[in-house]
């Protein structure tokens, strides 16, 4: 009798399943693609931000032995723009084409592109077009005051009112509350710096374009390509097998996409073009300089009277990326009076985009920032201060919160962290010669679905497979899917096949906005229900089979067997049996679930909650704070691979270690660059950085959601936190840090001595 | 000299002086892989509590590691206690010259030389 699956592989500890490939290096990235006659792509970069070209000479390049072509805007041939259409579809956060027109706004703008036999050819072509300039002085002015703009505008993702929430009289009740705040947090621009750099090769056959490139969404790369280049949709093909991560970097076609494109085009050949670590800070977006200013009135007891939080961010000078600051901001805390309004100022820099937690990771910064002030300032600790504003439903929609539980969050946090030992006087904890700083803070990120579809087969060789257009980019989706799969088809991981990455594939999520996981579940299990009925279909119609005269609806599967629902106990058949009686290989079913995201009308406010507890050590004598211990609660629904959840939170936690104490991308105000465009320069947090991070999941499932109640878990884990490393720092130190990330010469002003 | 073609194969040190301690102490923003802020190298001879002798550089201050007498004469045959090495830094940084963004780097290499001098005269 063969063993029946019966422990679920949802919830459980599961190793990635694409883990052996990557540890043996034959995963293949998408720049590990080789092809016959492939030809090497480098870009030449503008060395001013701000100007017009005058005059580009290829002669030297050109006549380099081994090189191809030096495409600029007058031989590149036409590249179009695109445009956004219905629901995500088409989205670009940089439109203008590369080449368009004779004008750079920004430094490291691509002007030419070297096309050479070799890459070291291509390079050295490319520092050989000499470009003249006439130059203006460019805008990368720091301070960020807001542009004359209208009451909407025009975003990335569509129309965007500036005044996002109001409720109440804020002002007045500002005005008039016992207890004020009123203060300015400042993050800086910030570049994602996945280890994997981008890059695209593309080759043409005929109208047919094929692209390699690590996107995390590749339908939407189709969509944009295919209408850069006027082609059909179904035209375009966008490979991605693997991605060494993204952070929201490569979640929107970059203009070296086209460019590559373009090139293949013109000399009838495949074109690889990988960019420099130097060329991922100019062009390949950032996240947005933020300037927030946050007004908080409050009784003297600690209730919200008021909350004002007016913010501006940095954009280019074409584009119009919206950092989202207010994301969190009008449900996160009950507050009968409040207004949330945003301006922008245009800058000579490549444009924004989306990074980790975009809007919801700058924006609680300063919230949460601004209530652990208040908290300090009414001398009530701030976990209590947060319970006492605790809203029961979402205000800023006036609905009810999907699943809520933020206030489990707290309690379970400060029982692991020990925090009611913290004394709140700064200073005052100490321990083996260091001062200690205990700090805390709030998080929350937007929980929702994207449209997906799947499919899924069950093979007569007892293994099953799922199919789904999504990515994997270095957070477990191909795990997740064969979680999913072997659930369905009551077969053990290790029998279950999963095919990501392939537009060809029926049409899945993106991998953003932490809902690639929630957006896959509803469609596989329609698809696998669909295969399970086809196959039940042919159990009860195939002459010979054991339930042939069986009544459909009297059938049931279970474990990879099918059995009269009746009387199992008489017997249960393997569903590869079935299928080979019936001399068929596979099964098949397809699945669809609709998108949440973006819905007009919800029932319900849908997001995942959180809190970091923070313990840093301060070293006075050498000015040296160092982050010690992290403790982070999350309230996202149900976690389906817990190990790589933990995983993902942890990473989150790494990169808020950065955002507080180290990442900052400068620009220089004499010619424009991004001047620390390096990993030597700008500083990520290292290993010997990372201290102990204890993470724990809530379990309470969402409904609203998916059929399993599983939130998304990728970008929560870095909202909140440089708030509460900034609070734990003030406990330490006693200086307020207001502008990420924190300095040296910031805490040189301390006056805790050890 | 080093004279055309001519190729650094090695470099040969005084072994430490019998009763020498030595300590490198590096300031940065991250914990490792990056330059320092400021850093100090200090070799000191000391006996029941007095430095007989000194040897300091400082890191992070100027474009090439940066000794100074100035520092190393304010230690010797001075009591090894904070004043003297207060004394030691702050003539270490007397006339300096910092830059716009660098300011900070004055009060952090006086801390850094401090702390290093501490730890170097510190009993086992």
């Amino acid at each position: 009798m063969p063993q029946e699956t019966t422990a679920s592989p949802i919830g459980r500890d599961t190793p990635r399943v694409d883990g052996p490939l990557k540890v043996t290096g034959t995963a293949q990235y998408a720049s590990d693609f080789h092809f016959p006659g492939l030809l090497y792509a480098v870009p030449v970069e503008a060395t001013i931000a701000n100007g017009k070209i005058q005059k580009l000479d290829t002669t030297e390049a050109e006549k380099m032995p081994g090189v191809r072509a030096i495409f600029h805007r007058a031989n590149i041939g036409k590249i179009f723009r695109s445009v956004m259409g219905k629901g995500m579809e088409g989205i670009c956060v940089e439109r203008r084409p590369p080449f368009e027109d004779d004008v750079v706004r920004y430094y490291g703008q691509y002007v030419a592109l070297a096309v050479a036999e070799t890459f070291e050819t291509a390079k050295a072509a490319a520092d050989a077009v000499r470009v003249t300039y006439s130059r203006e002085k460019p805008n990368v002015e720091t301070d960020l005051k807001a542009d004359d703009d209208p009451k909407e505008v025009a975003t990335t993702y569509g129309p965007e009112k500036r005044l996002q929430s109001e409720r109440g009289e804020p002002d007045a009740a500002f005005a008039s509350a016992p207890v004020k705040l009123d203060q300015i947090y400042v993050t800086p621009a910030e570049t994602h710096n996945p280890i994997e750099l981008q890059g695209a090769t593309a080759m043409w056959d005929g109208s047919m374009l094929t692209l390699y490139e690590e996107s995390q969404a590749i339908f939407n790369m189709r969509s944009v390509l295919a209408q850069m280049f006027g082609l059909p949709k179904e035209n375009v093909r966008v490979i991605t097998k693997f991605v060494g991560s993204g952070f929201g970097s490569k979640l929107w076609p970059w203009t070296h996409c086209p460019l590559a494109v373009a090139a293949a085009r013109q000399l009838g050949k495949p074109v690889k073009l990988v960019l420099s670590r130097k060329m991922t800070f100019q062009t390949a977006g950032h996240r947005a300089r933020t300037q927030q200013r946050v007004r908080l009135g409050a009784t003297p007891e600690g209730k919200l009277v008021s909350l004002l939080h007016d913010y501006v961010y940095e954009r280019s000078m074409l584009d119009d990326y919206h950092e989202n600051c207010g994301e969190a901001t009008a449900f996160q805390y009950s507050v009968p009076n409040l207004r949330v309004k945003f301006g922008r100022a245009k800058r000579n820099i490549g444009t924004p985009s989306d990074m980790r937690g975009p809007g919801a990771v700058t924006g609680l910064y300063a919230t949460e920032s601004a209530v652990n002030e208040l908290a300090d300032q009414l001398k009530i600790d701030p976990v209590r201060l947060r319970v006492l504003n605790e809203p029961k439903i979402d205000e800023g929609l006036g609905i009810p919160f999907s699943s809520r539980h933020y206030l489990e969050c707290l309690e379970l946090g400060a029982e692991k962290f020990g925090w009611s030992k913290r004394t709140p006087e700064m200073g005052s904890m100490k321990r083996d010669g260091l001062v200690l700083g205990w700090g805390m803070a709030g998080a929350a990120w937007i929980a929702a679905r994207f449209a997906a579809e799947a499919n899924f087969e069950l093979r007569d060789d007892g293994t099953a497979r799922v199919a789904c257009g999504t990515q994997d980019i270095g957070t477990g989706t191909y795990t997740i899917l064969a979680q999913l799969a072997s659930l369905k088809a009551g077969v053990p991981l290790d029998r279950v096949e999963v095919a990501l990455g392939d537009t060809s594939l029926p049409e899945g999520p993106v991998s953003g906005g932490s809902m690639a996981t929630g957006s896959v579940v509803p469609a596989v299990f329609a698809a696998a229900d669909n295969a399970i009925t086809a196959l039940l279909t042919i159990a009860a119609t195939t002459p010979g089979s054991p339930f042939e005269k069986q009544k459909l609806d009297d059938l049931a599967f279970e474990g990879g067997r099918v059995f009269v629902k009746a009387e199992k106990s008489a017997g249960t058949v393997p569903f590869a049996d079935l299928l080979r009686r019936a001399n068929l290989r596979l099964v098949t079913g397809s699945g669809k679930a609709e998108a949440t995201f973006g819905e007009k009308k919800s029932k319900f406010s849908t997001h995942s909650f959180g809190c970091h507890f923070v313990e840093v050590t301060w070293q006075p004598e050498i000015a040296r704070l160092r982050v010690n211990r992290v403790l982070t609660v999350i309230d996202a629904g149900r976690i389906i691979n817990p190990l790589a959840g933990r995983n993902q939170i942890e990473g989150a936690v790494v990169m808020g270690i950065g955002m507080a104490l180290l990442e900052h991308t400068t620009y220089e105000p004499q010619n424009g660059a991004p001047i620390n465009s390096n990993l030597a320069d700008y500083i990520v947090a290292v290993n010997a950085d990372v201290p102990s991070i204890d993470v724990h999941f809530l379990d309470f499932p969402d409904k609203e959601i998916n059929e399993l109640g599983a939130r998304g878990i990728g970008e929560i884990g870095l909202a909140g936190i440089a708030a509460a490393i900034t609070a734990a720092t003030y406990h330490a130190t006693g200086v307020r840090v207001r502008e990420l990330p924190i300095k040296i010469e910031d805490l040189l002003t301390s006056s805790v001595l050890g | 000299m080093l004279e055309p073609g001519d190729l650094i194969t090695h470099v040969t040190l005084p072994p430490p002086a019998p009763g020498n301690r030595s300590l490198y102490l590096k300031l940065r923003d991250r914990t490792s892989y990056e330059f320092a802020l400021a850093s100090a190298a200090v070799v000191i001879t000391a006996a029941n509590g007095k430095i007989a002798r000194a040897r300091i550089a400082l890191g992070g201050v100027g474009t090439k590691p940066w000794r100074s007498t100035e520092a190393e004469a304010e230690l010797t045959d001075q009591p090894a206690n904070e004043v003297t090495f207060r004394k030691a830094a702050d003539a270490a940084l007397r006339g300096a010259k910092p830059q716009s963004q660098n300011a900070f780097k004055v009060e952090l290499a006086k801390r850094c030389l401090v702390h290093a001098l501490k730890l170097a005269t510190q009993p086992a």
